[in-house]
């Protein structure tokens, strides 16, 4: 967790079922994804790194930014696709605005350096889904 | 096969049908892919297949409904103004830096040259920066 944004590592290997969200699916392998949240600054959470094995703490909105990478069989359904694959795939998906909102935005984000991810957003957000 | 699993499976497609609809949010994709893939888009119907390598960057932008001047009611892809840098190494993502305006601030912003200057200036942040 960055001062401004909260980032999300999760790994799973073998049958991955994924009944909600963004990319949700099933895949049969291995995948990495990435999930980027926007913090709002006044939860008062501290900003740190926890890691948990076997289970992922829900999030109560859905991402800013969604880095995924996988190797093997999948079906998912991504922002207004159906896909299916087989070998390797990387997607990078910034779900940038709802329809018709007005906003600014600053973002970068490095994996090797998830600490120094930056998301500045004006106006600041509570939640970039509705 | 177990009842549950195909209670589960059962939820799972009728969810993924669910998702055909018309996109609510402005959307920037980049992907990469190695081996099949297929995929169907949800709003347009399109179908895409690829075998072997495949790189695709997309913008996934919504319309909105607008008044002409003649009172009429319009569709219009949503405004935005916007830089993006992603960087990809050996296949994995190495960095993305992206800077944008939607809505009302991309218009605002698309008056002015020099504002629109400032958002286009990506800036990344120095190796040095602390967390």
């Amino acid at each position: 967790m960055t001062k401004d944004a909260e980032v999300s590592d999760v790994y799973g290997v073998g049958a991955l079922l994924r009944m909600r969200g963004v990319d949700g699916g099933f895949t049969l392998g291995w995948r990495h994804a990435t999930y980027i949240y926007p913090r709002v600054s006044s939860d008062g959470a501290a900003e740190g790194t926890r890691w948990t094995i076997g289970w992922v703490p829900r999030h109560t909105a859905d991402p800013f930014f969604l880095a995924i990478r996988s190797v093997g069989a999948e079906v998912a359904k991504y922002p207004a696709e159906l896909r299916a694959h087989v070998g390797f795939r990387m997607d990078a998906f910034t779900f940038a605005a709802c329809i018709g909102e007005s906003r600014v935005v600053k973002f970068s984000y490095r994996p090797s350096s998830p600490r120094q991810t930056r998301l500045s957003m004006f106006p600041t957000p509570h939640s970039i889904h509705p | 096969m177990n009842s549950k699993l195909m209670a589960a499976l059962s939820f799972l497609v009728a969810d993924l049908l669910a998702g055909c609809a018309t996109p609510s949010h402005l959307v920037f994709h980049q992907s990469t892919s190695i081996g099949a893939d297929v995929a169907a888009n949800t709003d347009t119907g399109h179908v895409h297949a690829a075998f072997g390598y495949d790189r695709q960057t997309n913008t996934l932008i919504p319309k909105t409904k607008t008044t002409n001047d003649n009172g009429e009611i319009e569709q219009e892809a949503m405004s935005v103004v916007s830089a993006s840098e992603v960087k990809i190494k050996w296949l994995g993502l190495h960095e993305v830096t992206e800077q944008f305006a939607t809505g009302a601030a991309a218009r605002n912003l698309a008056r002015d040259p020099r504002a629109i200057g400032q958002v286009l200036s990506l800036s990344v942040p120095s190796d040095s920066a602390k967390p």
